[in-house]
């Protein structure tokens, strides 16, 4: 296994993609914080460090969208290309590939956020005066970060199950993105519409959903109750998705 | 030029995929024709009316079955001398032909059940039919610049998830800030038609909302399509065509 998340590390590492992907993000946040320095300079923005970090926080959401692009970073198009019949066929185990190669996308896709983050938050400090809120703005952030991670992670597992089992990409992208953008505006119309018994279930259904926390607007700072739903139903998605796309997987005629 | 997009359109209509796409678009219409008959077909009318984002979600897809069918042969298709020009107007054009031929079906089905089997109501219907004229009219120009915008991007990205994943990326995310910053830095205000034109410039797809479309069934709203569209499909199909004609195709 070690051997196999060093090969996989090394080859997304080694791509352009992943470079180009990583500066595009990075790129982006950069000119974010020097738009606040910039409109600031000019009188129109007066925020503080603090307040820059909070106007990041609905941007959070975007990461389960990126985590489709880091996905596809590590997975590459291989049943098109005609790689993953190659490892199979060396002998290498089923749940080595997957597994490895989730990992692998799991701690590319950290990575690629890590960075975007800390070249907006170093910009930021260095462009922008700090206040005397600023402790509880940047808890804010934290806490909003933290408890996105598991949401992020499971989109990116579902990911790579459906990259997994369905070979071509346009259906793979149907089948991923329908879920994450359109389970939970479905499920919130049906809550309006239907029946008492039918709105009870689809509201239950609504908040397993990876994008109803992101819809709460307000949320006490470190709320348990609120960190605990996140991480639920991320390790739900994660787990639920890794179980049924390596089962699936471990079944599937490679050709 | 009208053999290729003949060709074109053949390979889609081998592809398997294609049908299965045409047979879920098929049953979500049938779903949603099912849910709005209740009113009448003037009501069905109008709620077709406001389907027209459907498009905007629908781009990318269309415009793979075309692009995605024959991407390993491209080369081929350019190695036999086919210049880029009409490799890249003759897929756009196959995508755009089954496109309107897919809204003619969905749409069309739609309106000719509730035409047949609703009961209509004399002038209102032939008022709710004008409605979805006038949207379609205005929707059109814009479907054609995300188009255009798609197959740019199906063309040079060689990634398919990358740039189907970039593309509602961007319009769903990237679009509102973009229009947000517009209006910090250069202090339009909402409720303005300034603002309301930015944001048509920068999100067509806003046009086709149904919260635009309620006080906006004037002529001004169909020149605003027009143009936004258009000038997309320009702009689009511009760097599209200066960067495919340069392009090492492998």
């Amino acid at each position: 296994m070690k051997h196999y998340l060093t090969a996989e590390w090394g080859k997304a590492m080694a791509r352009p993609y992943y470079r180009i992907y990583l500066s595009v993000m990075v790129a982006l946040a950069a000119l974010l914080a020097l738009t606040w320095w910039w409109t600031g300079r000019e009188g129109m923005f007066q925020g503080t460090f603090g307040v820059c970090l909070g106007l990041l926080v609905p941007f959070l959401s975007m990461g389960l969208y990126l985590a489709v692009m880091v996905a596809d970073v590590v997975f590459s198009e291989q049943h098109k290309l005609g790689t993953l019949k190659n490892e199979v066929s060396y002998g290498l185990p089923r749940a080595r590939i997957y597994l490895g190669k989730l990992l692998t996308a799991a701690g590319a896709g950290l990575l690629l956020a890590f960075l975007t983050l800390l070249v907006y938050a170093v910009l930021c400090r260095l462009l922008i005066p700090a206040g005397p809120r600023d402790g509880a703005a940047i808890q804010t952030f934290l806490f909003y970060l933290l408890s996105d991670i598991p949401l992020w992670l499971g989109a990116l597992s579902l990911t790579m199950a459906v990259m997994f089992n369905i070979a071509h990409t346009i259906p793979a992208m149907a089948a991923v993105l329908v879920p994450l953008m359109g389970l939970g505006p479905f499920f919130r119309a049906i809550m309006r519409l239907g029946p008492e018994w039918l709105s009870a279930g689809a509201g239950v259904l609504y908040r397993l959903t990876l994008t109803a926390p992101l819809d709460l607007a307000d949320v006490a700072l470190w709320d348990p109750a609120y960190l605990l739903w996140c991480w639920g139903v991320g390790l739900l998605w994660t787990l639920g998705s890794t179980a049924a796309g390596l089962a699936l997987f471990a079944r599937r005629d490679i050709r | 030029m009208l053999n290729y997009i003949k060709a074109e359109l053949w390979k889609v209509s081998r592809r398997p995929v294609f049908y299965i796409l045409l047979a879920v678009l098929a049953a979500s219409t049938a779903l949603f024709t099912a849910m709005c008959s209740s009113g009448g077909f003037s009501y069905l009318a109008e709620a077709v009316s406001t389907t027209m984002v459907t498009g905007f979600l629908a781009a990318p897809l269309l415009v793979q079955l075309v692009d995605g069918g024959g991407a390993e042969a491209l080369k081929n298709e350019l190695s036999f001398g086919l210049g880029r020009g009409t490799v890249y107007w003759g897929k756009l054009s196959a995508a755009l032909i089954l496109g309107a031929g897919v809204c003619l079906m969905l749409v069309g089905g739609s309106l000719l059940y509730g035409w047949l089997l609703l009961p209509r109501g004399g002038e209102e219907a032939g008022k709710a039919l004008n409605l979805v004229g006038f949207c379609l009219i205005g929707a059109l120009p814009v479907w054609c610049g995300l188009f255009a915008m798609c197959h740019t991007l199906a063309l040079l990205v060689r990634s398919t998830a990358a740039w189907v994943a970039g593309y509602y990326l961007t319009f769903f995310i990237g679009q509102p800030i973009l229009v947000f910053l517009a209006m910090l830095l250069f202090n339009v205000y909402e409720a303005t038609e300034a603002f309301s034109l930015i944001t048509a410039i920068l999100m067509p797809y806003s046009l086709l909302m149904p919260s635009v479309l309620e006080d906006w069934l004037t002529s001004q709203y169909q020149l605003w399509c027009w143009g936004v569209g258009l000038g997309w499909l320009a702009a689009a199909a511009g760097v599209g065509m200066l960067l495919f004609t340069r392009r090492d195709v492998r």
